[in-house]
């Protein structure tokens, strides 16, 4: 067992620290964008007593881009939710393995929701369908998910690597 | 034994609904007819798909047998023609003969775009007459002009919807239907449009309290089935199918007027006012209202097409 | 099958994977092996998602985050403090009040905890007071912030269950404020007798005067925002998504010029933090509302509803039934995912034993509540270690206290008094009694 040692050259690279700043930079921007819309929609309504016809498919449009960016971001800050419910009562070689199997079947699930999503962009980009008012593409927020999905799997696949080599090791400092 | 099938129906159709009891009524029939061949489950209240406008989505892919939904422009421009206002100024009979009738140009019309769209259509079924519904001491002051700017009134975010109300003279405010009893509960609008009388009663009857029946629209629901399943059908229980839904739909058509006469009356019953029209003066409504609104439609449905039935509409006269 | 998928989740959640993929992965093997084509799954995740009800989730965070950069949290507890500053278990009351009123405003458990835990932590401190008690009554306060409207958790709860989100935020009133008592009681009892805690000085009556109007007059800013949150919201001015847009906007300019706590620098990481929180909660409902789909299609409520109906056809005992169920959930699962599956499957079924579903809402947010503290999924219990920098094991003896004697009774009452969750929306709205 060897340690895959350019991950760390990877997670260390210009490149991840630029995507980084890419994706604060959709979340900031996505929010703002948000906030001024129910913005303007409020004080359409009790300034100028319009009404902002269609709105919700613009900031619903936006929306997804915050979350799935957003959510992309906090996997390569490793901030989503786990139970972590043995961690406790099991040694600490026992937990990289475990680590690691999940570092697995997670990862594998993510490239299947790779696929999918995808799938999803292409058949609403095939089927060109729009929405009733402003007539927004749906793939268009959907394209969001899917970039999020290719980002979850890129972190995904360097922390596992990650923790490979944590477990290597570990394991080698018992010989 | 044939697999159950499943089958669509949206949210406002809860089991106790007159649409919900008409299609189990149909679909009970279809097994006895087929000898068991055709079973299919109804899920009742949307509960299948995450919004009725993926019905169309999910029965063409198969992750759903069978849907009765309203079918939007997300899949096709030309499906905007059942949110129309005014196709049936009088009446239920003449929303038969429009919606459902062979003599109309309708049911061709919804076939030949479901087709292209990639489902088999199997025909409409009736929804209710949809009205404009106020909280108490929010109506306006004149249900039949046309100047009514000083009421705000909620609508669904599709454009005809809107295109009526503002006609109207309504300021149109929109947002989710799921907002909309809570949004005239608090007063921040004065109205909603696009609530049929039984949907009133049973989700805002606490908060409605001025109703103006004006009939302005009432979109059927369209029953469409995955292309695999229907072409593996023998054709008698395709027969069996199409015969039953639509039988069920004159039923329920023919039961539409008596219910309505029931909300109304229990409506009439805790207070409520009801605002109803003459033939004579809903046909003159109505047909002011198509011509401001229709013609914002000739270029995604057609303007010939329109103008058809424009001319098939007005020829049934009060 | 289904009980295959039940096992991979609870599997997925033992070895320690992200939540969503413990669901998906069960999602997976449930569209494998009952032939459902993969299609349907993420245009379904998609249109559920796409709801402008949602939109307060984000927003709710945000109002959260910004509170705690802006200052606005400490002016709260220093107003609060005014009247109970001087009973020897004055701060510990100070500190359950000031989450409930900090609740009022915030939209998330974990920022009432994040908030009130840092001020709380020096002062209780100072006084003589025990920091694993402390940390515990910090933790085992901050769920007020999701029974005191407006609440993120009721907004996931009314959107999955398809209730009134006014009802839902009423519901949840009654066992909040019964649970400010409880805690507040409990603390009395703990800390009669330590010797160790001081109390202030009794201040002259003309300073104190003094004192009150000073903290009233710069808790003001803080105080108008329930008023534009819920005024805004009962009152017709806004929709919920509306109202907690308002909020933010609010929070920023008073952070700016009334605070002067926030700068643009901490602005800027807010809103990143606020995406990336709420990204997690999205693609958690993502996943979990696939997989409770393949639930529905499956007919599991009925399938719950049969069994539960061999069992008893007596509302109470059945109540019981779903305590138990939701406790062990709680145990297990995190606060969103237990909402998110719960919701959908047990209102049909409680609906058929005569259970109103916004009764329901209180009974789950209470449930919700004592599930961020229960191990070994303890999101609050870890949080506040975190925060107070206090070991668990050191929480834990409190925590239990707490639990047993105000988190209990509580989920009791509200389980078999249905007015306590129902009779404030129903004078306010109408309808459901
Ligand atoms: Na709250
Ligand atoms: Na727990």
């Amino acid at each position: 067992m060897r340690e895959v040692k350019f991950i760390y050259k990877i997670m260390d690279s210009k490149f991840e620290k630029n995507l980084a700043r890419l994706e604060t930079l959709v979340m900031v921007i996505t929010t703002l964008v948000m906030l001024t819309i129910l913005a303007i929609v409020v004080g359409m309504r009790y300034v100028l007593h319009q009404d902002f016809y269609g709105y919700n498919e613009i900031v619903l449009a936006d929306s997804f881009w915050m979350y799935f960016i957003g959510a992309a971001f906090a996997m390569r800050r490793e901030e989503h939710i786990k139970a972590d419910i043995l961690k406790n009562f099991i040694s600490k070689k026992g937990g990289a393995v475990m680590r690691l199997l999940a570092d697995i079947v997670q990862t594998a699930v993510n490239y299947a929701m790779v696929v999918l999503s995808y799938n999803l962009v292409a058949s609403n980009f095939r089927a060109w369908t729009i929405t009733p008012l402003w007539e927004i593409p749906f793939f268009v927020p959907q394209i969001s998910i899917f970039i999020s999905f290719v980002l979850m799997a890129f972190y995904l696949t360097m922390y596992m690597i990650r923790d490979y080599n944590d477990l290597v090791v570990l394991f080698k400092g018992r010989d | 034994e044939a697999k159950t099938l499943k089958m669509y129906i949206p949210n406002a159709y809860v089991k106790e609904s007159q649409q919900a009891q008409g299609f189990q009524a149909a679909v009970d029939q279809i097994k006895k007819d087929t000898d068991g061949r055709v079973a299919i489950k109804i899920y009742y209240g949307g509960q299948l798909c995450g919004s009725y406008e993926d019905a169309i989505d999910e029965c063409r892919n198969g992750t759903i047998d069978l849907a009765a939904t309203w079918p939007t422009k997300k899949y096709d421009k030309r499906f905007d023609l059942l949110n129309l206002p005014c196709f049936a100024p009088l009446g239920y009979k003449q929303y038969g003969e429009i919606m459902f009738s062979k003599n109309s140009i309708v049911p061709d019309f919804m076939n030949k775009v479901m087709t292209e769209v990639g489902v088999t259509s199997i025909g409409g079924f009736p929804e209710c007459y949809t009205t404009y519904s106020f909280a108490k001491g929010k109506r306006p002051k004149d249900f039949n002009g046309f100047n009514k700017k000083n009421r705000s009134l909620r609508v669904p975010g599709m454009p005809p919807y809107r295109d009526a109300a503002a006609a109207m003279g309504y300021q149109t405010v929109t947002m989710d239907s799921s907002e909309m009893w809570n949004a005239m509960q608090t007063g921040q609008v004065d109205g909603g449009a696009a609530s049929p009388l039984e949907e009133c009663w049973f989700l805002g009857r606490d908060i409605v309290k001025h109703i103006d029946y004006n009939k302005f629209c009432c979109p059927p629901t369209w029953i469409i089935c995955n292309n695999e399943l229907w072409a593996s059908f023998s054709a008698d229980d395709q027969k069996a199918i199409i015969k039953n839904f639509y039988d069920s739909s004159m039923k329920v058509l023919a039961n539409l007027e008596k219910k309505e006469a029931e909300y109304m009356a229990n409506f009439k019953k805790i207070g409520t006012e009801i605002h109803t029209y003459s033939d004579e003066e809903i046909y003159k409504l109505h047909t002011e209202l198509r011509k401001k609104v229709w013609p914002n439609y000739y270029e995604a449905i057609g303007e010939e097409f329109l103008r058809k039935l424009d001319k098939q509409v007005s020829a049934m006269k009060p | 099958m289904i009980g295959i998928a039940i096992l991979i989740i609870i599997g997925g959640l033992l070895l320690g994977t992200y939540i969503q993929y413990a669901f998906l992965a069960a999602a997976f093997f449930l569209v494998g092996t009952l032939g459902y084509k993969t299609s349907f799954m993420l245009t379904y995740g998609y249109s559920v998602v796409n709801s402008i009800v949602l939109l307060c989730v984000p927003l709710f965070i945000a109002v959260g985050l910004l509170m705690n950069q802006s200052g606005i949290g400490k002016s709260l507890v220093e107003f609060v403090s005014i009247f109970v500053g001087r009973a020897k278990c004055g701060l510990a009351v100070v500190a359950v009040v000031a989450s409930a009123a900090f609740g009022s405003i915030a939209g998330s458990s974990l920022a009432t905890l994040s908030c009130i835990g840092t001020i709380m932590k020096p002062r209780c401190a100072e006084a003589g007071y025990d920091r694993g008690f402390t940390a515990a009554l910090v933790s085992c306060a901050c769920p007020l912030g999701l029974l005191i409207p407006p609440s993120a958790h009721m907004v996931l709860y009314s959107w999955a269950g398809r209730q009134s989100l006014l009802a839902c935020f009423l519901a949840t009133v009654g066992p909040g404020l019964m649970l400010v008592f409880m805690l507040s009681l409990c603390s009395y009892f703990i800390l009669r007798n330590n010797p160790n805690i001081k109390v202030n000085e009794k201040i002259p009556l003309p300073e104190l005067l003094t004192l009150a109007r000073k903290r009233t007059g710069s808790a003001i800013p803080a105080l108008m925002m329930p008023f534009i949150v819920l005024g805004g919201i009962y009152g017709g001015f806004f929709t919920p998504t509306e109202a907690a847009a308002v909020a933010v906007l609010y929070t920023i300019p008073v952070g700016f010029f009334v605070y002067k706590k926030l700068t643009l620098r901490n602005l800027y990481d807010t809103l990143v933090e606020t995406a990336a929180s709420t990204g997690v909660i999205m693609v958690m409902i993502f996943c979990i509302m696939i997989l409770s789909r393949i639930y529905i299609m499956e007919d599991l409520p009925a399938m719950i509803t049969e069994h539960l109906k061999n069992f008893s056809d007596n509302k109470y005992v059945i109540l019981l039934c779903t305590n138990v169920i939701l406790l062990i959930i709680g145990m297990i699962m995190d606060d969103t995912s237990a909402i998110l599956l719960c919701a959908p499957i047990f209102i049909p079924i409680l609906e058929e034993f005569g259970v109103h579903p916004v009764h329901f809402a209180a009974i789950m947010g209470v449930n919700i509540g004592i599930g961020v503290l229960t191990p070994p999924t303890a999101p609050s219990l870890y949080f506040g270690s975190n925060v107070m920098k206090v070991e668990v094991a050191e929480m834990l003896p409190t925590t239990l206290k707490l639990l047993v004697f105000a988190w209990l009774p509580t989920l009791m009452a509200v389980t078999y008094i249905p007015a306590l969750a129902l009779w404030l929306p129903d004078t306010l709205l109408g309808g459901i009694m």
